[in-house]
């Protein structure tokens, strides 16, 4: 399975699977909302389409995507948008709007088998063993 | 197309754009033209794997954004290697032009002070005692001569033959006999003669000849005095050819190169140029500068300094001589032309560069290589050179020179102060491809080429050029991955589209990192041609402040055996100390750079100074404890000096002063016992800050901002600067290693970091000049990085 890839800094380096991503896109205007929790970074406008943006380092519990040259914004397909692509056993729940992900700096296409994929070591910090 | 080649200057069919950058441009623009292709196979594809037709416009959609970033990135790569050779050129052509300034500016200044010491020494008393004598002599002996009491007489055969021989002897001009040869003969002559009207009892001959005799025999001494004094003040400045002085019919008598006095003395230089502008000077203030030349004086090419010598030594007085100083040019321009030239594993300067000044008429006067330029031969750059209009003009070309594309900077000096200049010009010729090579440094300065692209020493064009190339690698990495989000979408059908996207983000990738290395060989090119300039710099202020105080170290030397102090010192009265600092006043006027001169006795008292209204105070300070009065008391030579590092003393009320000192001798001998000392307070702060800020790194004639310059001690601690709030006076400043352990003489340059700013600093130690030793000063020129 595809997976792309980014960078919270120069250790944490993390993917999210292909498919379900509808569209990258560089980080234009990004609004933000008042009284939303510290991790939404606001809303973006696609095309006429208002999408939540969250900020991938805040949610791993770094400073907040400063570099607007070098970042991206993820937009994740909704959960029903991923039913149409991918086979019953693959599916994942996302959300039923799409949702972006803001990251600082994206790297790579990565071809991982399902059997390569290791589960999430016990030790790791609370919010990248939920992640 | 027409428009393209205007504005790209450096195409990469330009001779200049080396083998290495010409192969790097072929890679990238076929990898970057093999996208299209595959672009095409892309459009394609869409067509045969999917029948909706939104999904088909989305991935041509995606196909024609990949061509034209890479249509982009192609018009971009022609764009920077122009960028990249124009960074390079513009940085070159800045440094030779500072190169082509220092050098007139170094002979400038150098010529400055010969300004100041001809019309000071025109004041001395033994010229003009000896200047009055012959012209009581001539006088004397024209009124003998013409009264025709040694012709009338009924000699014996042998008379005509010795009258013959005093005519010849004295010629038209009289005092033509100073020269010692004819001297002899006319001496020995009269004497037979006096002989023979004694024997004869014709006393009234015989009185005239004793006259004539006597008058010659009294002469001689103060021509012997005049011509010794004249060797003090080329010994104590080793920069002059000779020095000579006239009296007032023209005639040579005399001089201060032993060598030549034989031919020297007595001869006519009457109708000579540098005589004649120099009996025209109209005071002591006065001076005039002949344009270099051979004279009856000095075989070899000499610049001539004159002025009249004045009754009596006053500044204001008749004119009753003219004393010229023939200053080695060649010499001295030869040191500052052989400065800043590259040299080989043997020590010649390499091919291709050269360094000469021209006259205003365009002929050579000086050159680094008598083979190419010889002096004396007329130059052979365009009249645009070598005819300059304005003063400070400077003018810059590309030129082939001796089969080589060269670039060739003209300057033409700016005059220095009061003194005009005489409107020579500066060349800096150095070969195109020396612009363009690779400066290869081993050095780690420890610092990131994306850190020094996003400096302040990378031109702007450049920075953006690196943004747009960081921008549409960007751009095709994200149209390349959105093109595997599409295809993935596609199913089975979309992953033939895989490795079209894949190899789209592989050339991307290839192709921008690519001109990033050249970016990151640009930036460490620029860093390099940073750290070289404000290396001269600092070697320029060093070498400036060093000539400066060698003059000062001459001109101690010299004040110090003046009539008026040994005799005041020797022979104490209320008078006499008036006419010593009186004299010492008509030194401080003829120069710019002294606050005061002070005269102490051995009582370690000061009896004298040229400020008068300053006396007061200075009389109640004892100066036995400073080291520059405990130096020049116990001197035994004339040629010995002191100085006393930059500092406050309590001699002066305000501002810092270098103070030079020397003993004062016995009736002025050069060697013996000391009796008094003579102390010179040079206005440190004013010579040094100008000299500072006109090393400071410029753009286009104006200062970096940010930039420095500084002087250190010897303790590394700041004694001039142009930045008092950053390197302020009496503070230590933390320098690398390899600036504080220079030798002497040697020079570097590295990267600095002060409160958080880094700069590039150039450092350079001083390795004296002529006699003076130095002090072990540093100078140092920074410039900010960030």
């Amino acid at each position: 399975m595809l997976y792309s890839t980014f960078f919270l800094d120069d250790n944490t380096h993390l993917s999210v699977p292909i498919f379900t991503i509808l569209e990258i896109v560089r980080p234009q205007k990004i609004h933000p909302i008042l009284g939303a929790p510290e991790v939404v970074r606001g809303l973006y406008n696609l095309r006429g389409k208002v999408i939540t943006v969250l900020d991938a380092n805040l949610s791993f519990e770094k400073d907040p995507v400063e570099d607007m040259e070098e970042a991206r914004i993820y937009i994740i397909k909704t959960s029903n948008e991923i039913e149409k692509v991918v086979e019953p056993e693959k599916r994942i729940q996302t959300s039923p709007d799409n949702m972006g992900i803001l990251v600082p700096r994206m790297d790579m296409v990565m071809d991982v088998q399902d059997d390569e994929v290791m589960p999430v070591p016990g030790n790791l910090p609370i919010p990248t063993s939920e992640m | 197309m027409n428009e393209e080649k205007q504005d790209l200057k450096f195409n990469i069919y330009n001779p200049v754009i080396t083998y290495d950058h010409r192969e790097a441009y072929d890679q990238i623009v076929s990898q970057l033209q093999e996208i299209f292709p595959i672009c095409n196979q892309g459009k394609c594809k869409a067509l045969e794997v999917s029948d909706d037709p939104q999904k088909q416009k989305q991935i041509n959609d995606l196909m024609e954004k990949v061509e034209y970033f890479s249509q982009s990135l192609i018009g971009i790569t022609k764009k920077f290697f122009d960028q990249l050779y124009r960074a390079k050129e513009e940085s070159s052509k800045a440094n030779a032009q500072s190169t082509a300034i220092a050098k007139i500016d170094m002979i400038e200044r150098n010529l400055l002070e010969r300004t100041c010491d001809v019309r000071w020494w025109a004041l001395e008393k033994a010229f003009w005692d000896c200047i009055e004598c012959a012209d009581e002599n001539r006088n004397l002996i024209q009124a003998h001569l013409d009264s025709g009491v040694l012709k009338d007489l009924d000699g014996p055969e042998q008379w005509d033959a010795h009258l013959q021989v005093i005519q010849d002897s004295f010629g038209e001009k009289i005092n033509g006999v100073v020269n010692p040869h004819r001297l002899a003969q006319v001496k020995d002559v009269l004497q037979k003669m006096m002989h023979h009207t004694e024997s004869q009892n014709q006393d009234d001959v015989s009185t005239v000849l004793d006259e004539i005799l006597g008058s010659l025999t009294a002469l001689q001494p103060k021509v012997e005095m005049a011509c010794r004094r004249l060797e003090d003040i080329r010994n104590s400045y080793t920069l002059y050819r000779d020095l000579v002085f006239t009296d007032e019919e023209g005639i040579v008598i005399a001089n201060s190169n032993e060598d030549r006095r034989e031919e020297v003395l007595g001869l006519d230089v009457s109708e000579e140029a540098w005589c004649k502008s120099g009996f025209a000077t109209k005071d002591g203030t006065e001076y005039a500068v002949t344009d270099l030349g051979t004279y009856a004086v000095e075989k070899e090419e000499s610049l001539v300094y004159s002025t009249a010598l004045r009754a009596e030594g006053e500044e204001h007085g008749v004119a009753i001589d003219c004393m010229g100083v023939f200053f080695d040019f060649q010499g001295e321009a030869q040191l500052i032309l052989n400065e800043y030239l590259p040299v080989d594993e043997n020590g010649d300067c390499e091919e291709g560069w050269y360094s000469f000044f021209t006259d205003q008429k365009g002929r050579i006067i000086c050159s680094n290589d008598e083979l190419v330029n010889p002096t004396g031969s007329m130059c052979t750059l365009p009249r645009r050179h070598t005819a300059l209009k304005e003063p400070g003009e400077t003018v810059v070309s590309s030129l082939i020179n001796r089969g080589t594309k060269s670039l060739i900077v003209s300057h033409k000096t700016p005059g220095f102060d009061e003194y005009e200049g005489i409107g020579w010009v500066s060349h800096f010729i150095l070969p195109e491809s020396a612009m363009f090579e690779r400066t290869v440094d081993e050095a780690d300065y420890k610092i990131s080429s994306q850190e020094l692209m996003g400096s302040r020493l990378i031109p702007k064009a450049n920075q953006q050029t690196y943004k747009e190339i960081q921008r549409n690698k960007g751009d095709i990495q994200l149209i390349s991955i959105n093109g595997i989000v599409l295809a993935t979408d596609l199913g089975k059908a979309g992953s033939s589209f895989i490795p079209i996207f894949d190899k789209i983000t592989s050339t991307g990738n290839s192709t921008t990192g690519r001109m990033e290395g050249l970016l990151a060989e640009m930036s460490s090119d620029m860093l390099k041609q940073n750290l070289t300039a404000v290396e001269y710099m600092a070697k320029r202020a060093i070498d400036l402040i060093d000539r400066n105080l060698f003059e000062r170290a001459a001109d101690v030397r010299w004040w110090s055996s003046d009539h008026a102090f040994w005799e005041a010192l020797e022979k104490p009265s209320q008078e006499k100390f008036d006419e010593a600092s009186r004299r010492l006043g008509i030194i401080n006027n003829s120069y710019t750079m002294y606050r005061d001169l002070v005269l102490a006795d051995p009582t370690r008292k000061i009896v004298a100074n040229s400020k008068t209204d300053d006396y007061d105070h200075l009389a109640k300070i004892n100066v036995g404890g400073q080291s520059w009065f405990k130096e020049s008391i116990n001197a035994t030579a004339s040629v010995q000096f002191s100085v006393l590092d930059a500092g406050n003393n309590e001699l002066e009320q305000e501002g810092t002063s270098l103070i030079y000192s020397s003993g004062i001798l016995k009736e002025g001998a050069r060697e013996g016992t000391s009796v008094g000392a003579l102390g010179i307070f040079f206005d440190w702060d004013e010579v040094a800050v100008p000299i500072l800020e006109g090393c400071l790194p410029r753009i286009h004639g104006d200062v970096i901002s940010g930039s420095a310059a500084f002087y250190l001690n010897s303790n590394d601690v700041v004694i001039g600067t142009t930045d008092p709030e950053k390197f302020p006076i009496g503070e230590k400043v933390e320098l690398p290693e390899k600036s504080r352990g220079l030798a002497s003489g040697e020079s570097t340059s590295g990267l600095l970091t002060l409160d958080e700013v880094r700069y590039v600093l150039g450092s350079s130690r001083t390795h004296g000049y002529r006699e003076y030793q130095g002090l072990n000063w540093t100078a140092h020129v920074v410039r900010p990085i960030d």
